[in-house]
């Protein structure tokens, strides 16, 4: 397996999407290819990194009280 | 308070809704000031752009409001809310006729490996609100798949009913998400 199919198949590969012939191939390129190796670690870190997001990280909020009276008011135009 | 902070003797998001839908004005706020936060932060993954996401939290809570007699407590309230907010941000991608953003390529150019020349360490060690800034930078139809399978935990079979595409378009965005978010964090530490 090559540098191209090894990457085209590193998500799926990480997800356990492999039939076992598939994964075998993927295994050992990333065994003897450090910049691939590298790649799928920083897949890795990137999807450890997102599952423990929380609804505070990174994020500027609206203010609450205004954004409540925006919905208030919208409530009232519909009902 | 936050969605953290809810005082152990206060109604359960269900009591709340049942008030609510019985035209108790003060037990929907009570619901909206515990599920604002979570509400606006989907909705800012998904779309990357706080206007929209302003836009589109006001839409989801106007529409809980006119919806919220038919939460049966069959399942938790933030799941059933969670449900309803992704499905707002999908018919907003409808309505704007950006669906075709959610299927196609954008062009991406694929990620050539030249032996020697990619150092394994050059990504940096990824903090959160780098990763949150690398993602309001994808492209739409990435972005959407990314929040909804790495973010949002759901599964392949489930984001292609979503949005109506074949599991192989989600497994194929996702990954192209995955490699462009790479990307972009590592231009990210380029600049620090």
């Amino acid at each position: 397996m090559d540098c191209s199919e090894s990457l085209s198949l590193l998500s799926d590969y990480r997800d356990g999407g492999l039939d076992d012939g598939n994964r075998t191939l993927v295994s050992q390129h990333l065994d003897g290819c450090p910049p691939c190796k590298g790649i799928f670690t920083d897949i890795e870190t990137i999807i450890i990194t997102a599952r423990a997001f929380t609804s505070e990280d990174g994020i500027s909020y609206p203010d609450e009280e205004i954004f409540w009276q925006r919905i208030t008011v919208t409530k009232r135009t519909i009902h | 308070m936050s969605v953290a902070e809810v005082d152990p003797k206060s109604p359960n998001d269900f009591e709340l809704a049942q008030k609510s839908a019985a035209g108790d004005g003060d037990a929907f706020e009570q619901l909206y000031r515990r599920h604002f936060r979570r509400v606006y932060a989907l909705c800012l993954r998904m779309l990357g752009d706080p206007t929209l996401a302003e836009d589109l939290t006001q839409e989801v809570f106007v529409n809980l409001f006119n919806k919220i007699g038919s939460f049966r407590g069959e399942s938790a309230f933030t799941t059933w809310l969670h449900r309803m907010t992704v499905n707002q941000v999908l018919m907003y991608f409808r309505k704007a006729s950006t669906r075709q953003e959610l299927t196609t390529d954008e062009g991406e150019t694929p990620v050539q490996i030249v032996r020697g020349t990619e150092d394994p360490n050059a990504m940096p060690v990824v903090d959160r609100i780098a990763l949150q800034r690398a993602i309001q930078q994808l492209p739409p139809g990435y972005r959407t798949v990314f929040v909804l399978h790495d973010v949002e935990g759901y599964d392949h079979e489930e984001i292609a009913r979503m949005l109506e595409v074949s599991q192989g378009t989600s497994k194929s965005q996702l990954h192209k998400a995955r490699l462009k978010l790479r990307t972009l964090l590592r231009q990210q530490s380029a600049t620090l």
